[in-house]
């Protein structure tokens, strides 16, 4: 599980550096709980962006990485959590890259980002 | 220096609080390290308001026990060396102290057999026969040992109380800045940092040419411990030319611990201009400092907008630091 899209660098422009078809997989989560006063848990959830599958297999040529902060009620414990963790991260993760787009292009963060540079932005399901 | 031992107390100066009572840690050749005396749940340490010269009184009730024959004669030490005795007694944890006036000692034994005899004696003369002496030696004050986490010296100014400070270098092949003039003002940039072992982060600094807004963060949380003003260097040039902040309180440290320092550019009411550095980590990133106290784990980055303060950044890269962002530590 996990997601197939780019490896963005805040760098203006876009360069080699930039990279297309890359691997996103959530490698940690941190649960910050105090059940004793409040049922509410801070979680952490981590993600590691690889050149490709193969070399996350290896663990060989690791890019970064994202983090994504998400509160949760002791009763969410249940079912599928890291499923559940990937489409929470999804959006996010769109949100974050198309910003460093906006960025990189020059363009005000309100306006839209042209179409032929989709495909640093979008994030394909890996099953 | 002689007869001075640890744990006792300072007074008659005004170069020192002495509101709750102080009394010396460590003692050495040229210097004592002093500690509040009540109050406190925790060491604390007492400095001196000024430097120079003070007259100061030094005491306490030191107390030994002794084994000698039975005519208390030859007497040799039945540890510890010595203690000192305390000044103040409370009726409660946390209740206010009180003065003491007198000490008492009391001897248990926890055998049921009624044949142990220990004489106890308290007397008010000294032993005979080969004459008790107890002395101890100080050494000189180990080098405070102040050590950047990234950077390896050259350039650089230390705002603040650390100004005169010389930290050591990383040990890390870092020879220059990428560049030193980006536009980066909408983004919050650093690094992660782990502690191999306990200690201080005394100062947090970047290279920019403007300068800005500076924060540490505990790595499983987004609130700062501590923000600082960094100054900017007002240059464009890569040759480093980092920008320290003496924190005014120290962030304690423990062995493993990681924390994440972050820079800013401008902020809420007055947008940045950029003036960013940023710098390449892949040969060293995820390695050991040349003490082997810090470990730099990647360089950090987050669009927050040019409007915005310091935020704990969230994207991370094994390649470059971006914001050249750096800390002082000091070790235990």
């Amino acid at each position: 599980m996990g997601f197939i899209g780019s490896f963005l660098t805040p760098l203006i422009g876009f360069s080699d550096s930039d990279k297309l078809n890359c691997y996103y997989i959530i490698d940690e989560i941190i649960f910050n709980s105090n059940l004793q006063e409040t049922d509410e848990v801070s979680l952490t959830l981590k993600i590691n962006i690889y050149p490709s599958v193969e070399d996350r297999i290896n663990r060989t040529n690791l890019l970064g990485g994202d983090e994504y902060e998400k509160t949760i009620s002791r009763v969410n414990f249940s079912g599928n959590i890291l499923e559940e963790y990937y489409t929470y991260c999804k959006p996010l993760i769109v949100e974050n890259n198309m910003n460093i787009i906006k960025i990189k292009l020059g363009i005000d963060i309100t306006d839209e980002i042209p179409s032929e540079y989709s495909q640093y932005y979008s994030l394909t399901d890996h099953l | 220096m002689g007869n001075i031992f640890a744990g006792m107390y300072i007074s008659d100066t005004s170069n020192v609080s002495l509101t709750n009572g102080v009394f010396i840690g460590k003692v050495y050749t040229d210097s004592i390290t002093m500690y509040q005396e009540t109050g406190v749940s925790s060491l604390t340490e007492i400095t001196a308001s000024s430097s120079g010269n003070d007259t100061i009184t030094i005491s306490g009730y030191l107390y030994w026990t002794l084994a000698t024959t039975a005519t208390y004669s030859n007497p040799v030490i039945l540890g510890p060396p010595h203690t000192v005795l305390p000044r103040f007694h409370a009726d409660s944890a946390g209740g206010t102290p009180s003065s003491i006036t007198e000490w008492a000692f009391f001897i248990g034994d926890t055998t049921n057999a009624t044949s142990n005899t220990f004489e106890y004696d308290v007397r008010n003369e000294e032993p005979s026969g080969s004459a008790f002496s107890y002395s101890v030696s100080y050494d000189s004050k180990p080098s405070t040992n102040y050590e950047f986490a990234i950077n390896v010296g050259g350039t650089y100014a230390i705002s603040g109380s650390l100004s005169s400070i010389t930290p050591s270098s990383s040990g890390y092949p870092f020879t220059t800045q990428q560049s030193a003039n980006v536009g980066w003002q909408s983004y919050s940039m650093g690094a992660r940092i782990q502690f191999m072992t306990s200690g201080k982060v005394v100062a947090i600094g970047a290279q920019n040419r403007y300068g800005g807004q500076m924060a540490i963060y505990s790595d499983n949380n987004t609130t700062a411990i501590e923000t600082v003003t960094i100054l900017g260097t007002g240059s464009t040039s890569t040759t480093r030319n980092y920008k320290y902040t003496t924190l005014t309180n120290p962030v304690s440290v423990t062995a493993n611990s990681i924390y994440v320092i972050a820079f800013k550019n401008g902020y809420s009411g007055s947008p940045g201009s950029g003036g960013y550095a940023y710098h390449n980590i892949s040969a060293y990133d995820s390695t050991l400092t040349s003490s082997g106290n810090i470990k730099l784990i990647r360089g950090f980055f987050k669009y927050v907008g040019s409007s915005s303060g310091v935020v704990k950044p969230t994207s991370s890269s094994t390649t470059w630091n971006y914001g050249s962002t750096d800390l002082i530590f000091l070790p235990d």
